[in-house]
């Protein structure tokens, strides 16, 4: 997940943490943005539920919240300030089942949670002094069958979520509760296979990536809410794209495609959204390339490769955008599902 | 003149063994076990050294040291060759054995993680002759590798304290 809300500052340390379903833990590893090498945090990884997948990190770096797939339930973590470990507060949050997904606001007030088996949208309020979790009054939200992610705007207006069965994009206006209700026009066609998108920092555009059609669509943000393509709209990618990931300023986008184990480049037009694939692209990656985030700063686009398990680290040239390869990547001895950075 | 000769003859005798205890302070390399920056911590240092002949003699060494969440402790033995003076003695030594390193992170089943591993090093330290039997270490430095933890790391360790030396081997060298 990007971490909504950091503010900028010199290159130094980033804190990575990642999900490991098959040994039921998370990760945690210290970022040196000089090289871009990953230190294991002592004591890494700590045991969280039953196959921790979705991960993301509260904007004031304090807590690290994991859904685990199998219990049905979210998993709080406190992070050490000085070291960055994790440390569980028991008991874990039911929600519904088979989180798929989760996401903040840039408030860090509330977090909502995509359950995939459940069909539904799980909303939760977060108490900003110990992180705990209370179920937003009205949710979960049913939708249809199928969700498979979702992300919120910067502004905390919209949440989007990416129905792959129909192959579209539900859109929730969200009150200052968190209750949410549907945005006029919903569900906002997408292509075939949506699979996984993220918002520009600015909040214009939504950039959906569809794994079966092998495109990326670019949808604008109205101020109600609703999604329209932009001219073009969907455009080529490479094989099966799975993951997408947006510079720091929303000048740059790119996507990883699973299926030819690289990673496409574009600059966005900041007033039409439309795509302009850089020079260079597609950029090699590690077999399976599966998930794509950029670091608070936007120095830096980690690749998760499932494939080879491993972490790649990119630098991302403020000037141009293309990607270039920092030659460190690091081992996780197993199949990440979920990673989130901090500072 | 004999009565008189004795008492500084007893003033020159070299000491056996030298027992040291003081305080210590450890740069301790954090960053391979993930911390943002390496930690300061202080304790303390106890080493004996038995000389075997005036210069050469063996060191056991012993030091315990906290910072935040930390402690650290290095036990170990070596070899030192001593360069004695009148009033000062001047040393180097090479250290081996082992470090435990104990970090406190609550875990919901367990208070925190330790790991013990080798250790090895060497340094060098100058101690002044206070009086009969006492001597100040006015500083030893030493830089001692551990592997705890599954890494390597390269700590600096500074002591200082009180020296009592018993025993004698032979006459400390005149300037």
């Amino acid at each position: 997940m990007l971490l909504m809300g950091a503010t900028a500052c010199a290159p130094g340390t980033h804190l990575a943490y990642v999900t490991l379903p098959e040994s039921n833990g998370v990760a945690a590893y210290r970022i040196r943005d000089v090289n871009s090498i990953f230190t294991a945090i002592v004591g890494s990884p700590y045991l969280a539920g039953n196959s921790p997948g979705p991960i993301v990190v509260s904007p004031s770096t304090k807590y690290v919240y994991v859904a685990n797939r199998v219990d049905n339930t979210i998993s709080l973590f406190k992070v050490d300030s000085q070291i960055g470990s994790l440390t569980e507060v028991l008991p874990r949050a039911a929600t519904g089942l088979v989180p798929a997904a989760m996401v903040m606001n840039a408030s860090g007030s509330l977090l909502f949670v995509v359950n995939e088996i459940g069909s539904s949208i799980s909303v939760y309020s977060i108490n900003s002094s110990n992180g705990a979790l209370s179920l937003v009054a009205g949710t979960p939200v049913f939708t249809t069958p199928n969700p498979v992610t979702l992300a919120v705007t910067p502004s905390g207006q919209f949440l989007y979520v990416v129905n792959t069965n129909l192959g579209a994009i539900f859109g929730y206006s969200i009150a200052a509760s968190g209750a949410l209700q549907l945005v006029p026009g919903s569900p906002f066609p997408s292509d075939v296979g949506a699979f996984s998108l993220v918002i520009d920092p600015n909040g214009k555009f939504v950039y959906v990536a569809n794994s079966t059609a092998s495109t990326v669509s670019i949808l604008a943000i109205a101020q109600n809410g609703a999604l329209s393509p932009v001219a073009g709209s969907p455009f080529a990618t490479g094989t099966t794209p799975v993951s997408v990931a947006v510079s720091k300023g929303g000048q740059y986008l790119y996507i990883a495609n699973q299926g030819s184990n690289n990673i496409t480049e574009y600059s966005i037009d900041p007033n039409t959204g439309f795509p302009t694939v850089l020079t260079g692209s597609p950029v090699s990656a590690s077999m399976g390339p599966s998930l794509l985030l950029t670091d608070p700063d936007g120095f830096f686009l980690y690749v998760v490769s499932q494939g080879s398990k491993t972490i790649t680290s990119f630098s991302i040239p403020a000037a141009t955008g293309e990607l270039a390869g920092t030659a460190e990547s690091t081992s996780t001895s197993a199949s990440v599902v979920g990673m989130a950075v901090s500072h | 003149m004999l009565l008189i000769s004795v008492p500084h003859l007893h003033a020159q005798e070299a000491s056996r063994f030298d027992v040291f205890g003081g305080f210590s302070y450890l740069r301790f390399n954090a960053l391979t076990i993930g911390y943002r920056n390496d930690a300061n911590l202080y304790g303390w240092n106890f080493d004996g050294t038995g000389y075997i002949k005036l210069s050469f003699g063996v060191t056991v060494d012993a030091s315990g040291d906290y910072g935040s969440k930390i402690s650290a402790y290095h036990f170990m033995i070596g070899p030192q060759y001593t360069w004695r003076r009148d009033k000062s003695n001047l040393y180097v030594h090479g250290l081996f054995g082992k470090a435990q390193n104990n970090i406190s992170i609550v875990q919901p089943t367990r208070s925190g993680f330790e790991s013990v591993g080798r250790s090895f090093g060497g340094g060098f330290g100058y101690d002044y002759h206070w009086r009969d039997r006492f001597s100040i270490r006015v500083f030893q430095v030493d830089i001692l590798h551990s592997t705890t933890f599954g890494k390597g790391q390269n700590d600096a360790r500074v002591s200082t304290g009180l020296i009592y030396h018993f025993g004698h081997i032979g006459h400390r060298r005149r300037l």
